[in-house]
């Protein structure tokens, strides 16, 4: 796809977003993504944006799927990583399962899944806290004795967070009186390792959305807000962090956007530099803001957060990091 | 040179973290960032247990540190309703230290300063808020924003424009406003990020009518009096910073164990824990440097403004890093509050930006560093 469909895509979607998300965004945050709203994102195809259209879905190349998660994170993170979470894990693992015949249920919203994000973790602590997505979900992809699982499940209490991000989407402890297994991976460490550089641009994508936004709004009010006579941006410690977290910016997104096959080193190593990079572009952000910026009805202190549950919501960094270094010598390494 | 505390501060600082450890249940702490509830309960029990000591500002350094590595939020609500008592110190009348400082010393009221208005906080000198003298009277109007304890106060030490100088900062007074004052009204803000046993609200003055007697000091003088204010409520908001550090790379450890041996002999998570005690170490020292020459009547805002800044960056280094590094677990506990707490220490009293300017024009007037 060239630059200019993507921009296409980007900027169609923008339409539809700024139609029925702008304005509503602290609202999710507080109280979820209604089904209405998923109900238009399954209408538009974008809960099964890379199903393929024989299974029900829109088919969509990596690229037009990383455009949409950036653009949707640009407004609501929580409606971006609920987007990711369906397609990038979802349907790749019930795949993997070979549970397609579920897949129309739970892409069109109709069904949900609660997610063990424990699944992503290598060096869990015993006996920490569950940790799950929509924990209230009739059916779970669990971990279950070192094996990830589908199961039918009957949920006792789902318990619930207050969370650092994403606080459109529900996550807890449930406690499971039942568990039915449906299906599982028997190899799952090695699927898992394989599905982590498969995720990983698409979990930057959702960074560069969240950071591009912050450095937008950052841009726009440091125009409009003045202190000591004069507007923000004439201010250099505010200027020049701004200035450069743009250039920087758009090399991550045009590196993102390109068409080019990457390699395992360049998925594994762009999510590094994006999640990173948005903790410091929505951090820069919240700082120009003021004390505005640390006022959640601003709109900006919740990319800071969402960023940083980003950046531990998908296992430990040291783990991707050492996938990471295994890729690029091409051999174990980082191991220590 | 001598790097120990003396062992009446080591004991004095075990009483309080033995304190915040009973106190800050983990309930009253959810409850609190939950429902952005203030604990008025606790401000009472610290003050019968005489927590904060203002009888040795040691003390109160080392309180706020201890108090603020249990909960940030809590620590801060705990310690603020004296938040202002200095101006009226070192700057008030003898009438408003018996009327107004001794209420507030007996543990009876709570204080706010109004500094910040919606159009901006660090332009102090550029506010807006009128102080215009009528008969016996002020009378007041404008506004103010994010006044900490503001829908809680009863008095304020409130920064109005008295007069238009050349030199704006001229301008400007101090007074004692009562928030029972007819024309003061006070709207809470909800939703901070962090923070959020404290109260934070905007005020409004409407033709609130001040007794002349209730000006601090002297007209004109007000500038001073808050620049002199924040050279010593900056110390203590480096030991918020501090205490937020220490908290977080604690948890931040006992999550790296927690998680086995073969994650805590990862050398990029040692590293990371390197890195964040070093951090913690170099704030404290400077902190512990700022605090020496203020507490011996010799106050060095260059030190004091680069013990402020460093130690908020400190305290948001560590609390991102340890959220780094204790992944999922991390996460899904107290670190993620600590780490919403952390920001705002780069923001009140004085925002970073702000501070290293102080430091960079006081360094350029002198020519040299020491
Ligand atoms: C929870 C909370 C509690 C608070 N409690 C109190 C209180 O009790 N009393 C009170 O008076 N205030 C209080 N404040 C206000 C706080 O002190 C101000 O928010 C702070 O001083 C910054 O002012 P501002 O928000 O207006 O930002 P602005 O002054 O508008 O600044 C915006 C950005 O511009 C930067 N900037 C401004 N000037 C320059 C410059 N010359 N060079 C470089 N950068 C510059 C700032 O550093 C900041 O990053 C509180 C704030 C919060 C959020």
């Amino acid at each position: 796809m060239s630059n200019e469909e993507t921009e296409l895509i980007r900027s169609s979607l923008d339409d539809f977003l700024s139609r029925e998300l702008y304005g509503n965004e602290t609202e999710i945050e507080r109280t979820g993504i209604s089904s209405e709203f998923l109900g238009k994102l399954s209408q538009q195809g974008f809960l099964a944006a890379i199903v393929p259209a024989e299974l029900g879905g829109s088919g969509l190349d990596n690229t037009s799927y990383r455009a949409i998660l950036m653009e949707l994170a640009r407004y609501s993170g929580s409606v971006a990583l609920r987007v990711l979470l369906l397609n990038s894990l979802v349907y790749r693992i019930l795949k993997k399962m070979g549970k397609e015949s579920m897949l129309g249920d739970v892409l069109s919203g109709k069904l949900a899944i609660s997610i063990d994000t424990s699944m992503f973790s290598s060096f869990a602590a015993a006996g920490s806290e569950k940790f799950f997505i929509d924990p209230g979900a009739p059916v779970s992809l669990l971990m279950n004795n070192n094996e990830l699982v589908l199961a039918s499940v009957k949920v006792g209490k789902a318990g619930s967070y207050r969370q650092l991000g994403f606080r459109g989407i529900p996550f807890g402890n449930p406690e499971f009186t039942t568990i039915e297994k449906i299906a599982g991976v028997s190899d799952t460490r090695k699927f898992m390792d394989e599905l982590i550089p498969e995720i990983s641009p698409e979990i930057a994508s959702i960074a560069i959305g969240m950071a591009e936004a912050s450095i937008d709004k950052a841009r726009e009010y440091s125009k409009v807000r003045k202190a000591f006579g004069t507007s923000l941006s004439s201010f250099q410690p505010l200027a020049f962090p701004l200035a450069i977290l743009s250039t920087q910016l758009k090399s991550l997104s045009e590196f993102l956007m390109s068409p080019a096959e990457r390699t395992d080193t360049d998925k594994l190593g762009i999510k590094e530099l994006a999640t990173e990079f948005a903790i410091v572009a929505s951090k820069q952000s919240l700082q120009t803001h003021g004390g505005y910026g640390y006022i959640e009805d601003f709109g900006i202190e919740k990319f800071y957060r969402d960023s940083l549950a980003l950046n531990s919501l998908f296992g430990e960094r040291v783990h991707s990091l050492r996938l990471l270094a295994k890729s690029y010598y091409g051999e174990e390494a980082g191991n220590l | 040179m001598e790097f120990n505390l003396e062992e009446k501060y080591v004991e004095y600082g075990k009483k309080v973290r033995d304190f915040a450890q009973k106190e800050f249940t983990r309930a009253l702490i959810e409850k609190c960032d939950n429902d952005e509830h203030y604990p008025e309960e606790l401000r009472v029990k610290t003050y019968n247990e005489g927590i904060m000591d203002f009888t040795d500002p040691w003390k109160v350094l080392i309180g706020i540190e201890e108090l603020c590595s249990v909960d940030e939020s809590l620590g801060v609500a705990a310690t603020t309703p004296y938040f202002g008592v200095e101006v009226l110190m070192l700057f008030g009348s003898d009438y408003i230290k018996e009327k107004y400082l001794a209420e507030v010393s007996k543990g009876k009221a709570i204080m706010g300063l109004a500094v910040t208005e919606p159009g901006g906080g660090s332009d102090v000198a550029g506010l807006t808020t009128t102080a215009t003298p009528d008969g016996t009277h002020y009378l007041m109007n404008g506004g103010k924003m994010f006044i900490t304890n503001g829908t809680i106060a009863d008095y304020f030490v409130l920064l109005a424009r008295t007069s238009n100088e050349e030199k704006r900062h001229h301008g400007l007074s101090c007074f004692l406003v009562e928030s029972s004052w007819e024309g003061f009204t006070a709207n809470k803000l909800k939703g901070k990020m962090g923070v959020r046993a404290t109260d934070t609200a905007e005020l409004i003055l409407s033709n609130v009518k001040v007794p002349k007697e209730n000006l601090i000091g002297e007209e004109g003088k007000g500038f001073n009096y808050i620049m002199t204010f924040f050279n010593i409520s900056r110390i203590y908001v480096a030991a918020q910073g501090l205490g937020v550090a220490k908290g977080a790379i604690n948890k931040a450890m006992e999550i790296v164990k927690a998680k086995g041996p073969g994650y805590a002999s990862q050398e990029s998570i040692q590293f990371a824990i390197s890195e964040m005690a070093t951090r913690l170490e170099a704030a404290r020292l400077l902190t512990y440097k700022a605090a020496t020459f203020l507490f011996n009547f010799n106050p060095n805002p260059t030190l004091t403004s680069m013990a402020k800044y460093y130690a908020a960056e400190t305290a948001v280094f560590c609390t991102e890093k340890a959220l780094e590094i204790t992944g999922l677990e991390g996460l899904n506990s107290q670190l993620e509050r600590f780490l919403r707490d952390a920001k705002i220490l780069e923001i009140w009293e004085g925002t970073s930006e702000i501070e290293k300017l102080v430091v960079a024009r006081n360094l350029l007037k002198e020519g040299k560093v020491s």
